[in-house]
């Protein structure tokens, strides 16, 4: 890879070492390969939108030259443009349609392409439509609204550190309005994370955003246990703690890590980070606004490496997680 | 009865609700703090059982410190004793009876390391490691008794709870601080990590 070439990545993170080679190796041919089939899929796609437009105009031309269907076409006394008007738009929309899933099927597979890619050089597993099965344990946790539809996509799993996890990207939906005005919107958008954690613990203790005294009350009384104020005032600004032993709830939040989760909260920016510590596990919670490893469009060269160069940046946030709060030391202080 | 009599009537009622609120949230939180301190002891009770773990493992290779054991296991005998949860100097002696014995097992283990065959032995290794975890527990109930200390306490000192805890009975209560010895002993990395 020349210098032109080099990735714009973070190679003071231990974790990207070798990278450079591996793209270079690995990943670059496989977009090389893709960049082929994404030609492809863009010619076809174009030829099938012209084709499409070409067709319904002489169709219109010869039935309005021949038949004199014009009036079909002009709008009623609603004014609402005539039923011969729809009917073109249809058709002229099911060629585009036909095209755009062309290409989005295309875009689907060069995303599980390389995502698997990098996924491989970390030493992960990557499923790109995992199923909602892995959402209980945060719905439980309530670190996740109550919802309508879920879906799930982009679920890595493996060990960074010595430290099992699962990460996947979460959508959720509920219902709004009554019967006539039945609508959907999103209630969550973010990445879940589930880690194994060194100590063990029998209860449940929830960390919240601290979000003022009447929503923290709202939000609190759901969950089970009791308001467990902490030490530490820096924390207690961010954060405010749930749990159903307040022993337990101080045995795994040390003043020591009660740091790290503010110096974690404090990098993640105005994100609200939530973690859950039930079941032997640390689940952690990160809302996001844009949709996460999705590896651009595909109007732009697939080759190109900004798409691995945000792929990477989007895993650093794992490694932040496990690396700040140093999941895989036992802290007793 | 006149308009001043139902205003004198009304403030009255006012101040025993107030009076009654103030004395109730301070056995409450009287009663989280008792409930702290036998989270405390049931800690304790896990470090005392470890002891003469401790003190048989070691004895086999640690003839020449023979007083620290001897210090050991009167500290525990001490700290052991019987007393009254209702009477805050009783509570004083035994958690400043308990909080001795932490340095001197932290002597113990650090004695243990001049030893090369002890220090490898597995029970050793073993009883190091679950002394580590029941410290990090007894921090932890520490920490989850003075906050509830704290909180009576303040309730306690400040008008009018001085009055209405003078009348019921209600004493402040001694924080559990760690031991001057510990403090002053030096820092591995090993006893906080595990």
């Amino acid at each position: 890879m020349s210098v032109h070439e080099q990735l714009e990545i973070d190679r003071s993170r231990p974790e990207l070492a070798g990278f450079d080679d591996y793209y270079a190796n690995r990943i670059s041919p496989r977009l090389a390969a893709l960049a082929s089939e994404q030609r492809k899929a863009r010619t076809w796609a174009a030829w099938i939108s012209s084709i499409g437009l070409v067709v319904t105009a002489v169709l219109i031309w010869s039935l309005r030259r021949h038949y004199h269907v014009g009036k079909w076409f002009e709008p009623g006394d609603d004014g609402r443009p005539g039923w011969a008007f729809w009917v073109t738009a249809a058709f002229v929309a099911s060629w585009l349609g036909t095209a755009i899933w062309k290409l989005m099927e295309l875009k689907s597979s060069v995303k599980g392409s390389l995502l698997k890619e990098v996924s491989a050089f970390f030493g992960f597993e990557y499923e790109q439509r995992p199923g909602s099965h892995n959402l209980g344990e945060f719905s439980a946790a309530r670190l996740v609204p109550s919802y309508d539809r879920a879906r799930t996509e982009d679920r890595f799993s493996g060990c960074h550190a010595g430290v099992d996890f699962e990460l996947f990207e979460c959508f959720l939906s509920a219902e709004t309005g009554s019967d006539e005005d039945r609508g959907s919107k999103q209630v969550y958008h973010g990445l879940l994370f589930s880690f194994s954690f060194p100590k063990a613990f029998s209860g449940q203790t929830v960390v919240l955003k601290d979000q003022g005294r009447m929503l923290n009350f709202l939000k609190g009384w759901k969950h089970s246990g009791e308001r467990i104020k902490l030490e530490d005032p820096r924390f207690e600004k961010h954060f405010e703690v749930w749990g159903t032993d307040p022993i337990e709830a101080r045995y795994l939040l040390t003043p020591t890590f009660m740091e790290r989760v503010v110096e974690l909260a404090e990098a993640f920016g105005s994100s609200k980070l939530e973690l859950c510590f039930r079941n032997k596990r640390l689940l952690i919670s990160v809302p996001v606004v844009r949709n996460q490893f999705e590896g651009g469009g595909m109007l732009t060269d697939v080759r190109s490496k900004k798409r691995v160069e945000i792929i990477v940046r989007e895993f650093t946030r794992l490694f932040d997680i496990v690396n700040t709060l140093k999941l895989n030391i036992r802290t007793v202080v | 009865m006149n308009p001043s009599g139902w205003l004198w009537g009304g403030a009255l009622v006012v101040v025993l609700i107030s009076v009654y609120a103030w004395y109730a949230g301070m056995v409450r939180k009287r009663n989280k703090a008792l409930q702290a301190l036998s989270g405390i002891d049931i800690q304790l009770r896990k470090r005392f059982d470890l002891i003469p773990n401790v003190l048989k493992i070691a004895g086999r290779f640690m003839e020449h410190e023979r007083d620290l054991m001897k210090e050991l296991t009167e500290l525990r005998s001490r700290a052991m004793e019987v007393y009254d949860k209702g009477d805050p100097g009783s509570v004083e002696k035994h958690l400043a009876a308990a909080a001795a014995v932490q340095p001197a097992m932290t002597n113990i283990f650090a004695a243990a390391e001049s030893y090369p065959e002890l220090r490898s032995s597995d029970n050793m290794l073993a009883a190091q490691h679950t002394y580590t975890e029941v410290e990090g527990h007894l921090a932890a109930a520490r920490r989850t008794y003075n906050a509830t200390v704290e909180s009576l306490n303040s309730s306690i000192q400040i008008f009018p709870g001085n009055l209405i805890a003078a009348l019921a009975g209600i004493k402040v209560m001694p924080f559990y601080e760690e031991s001057v010895g510990a403090a002053k002993l030096p820092v591995s990395a090993g006893d906080y990590l595990g």
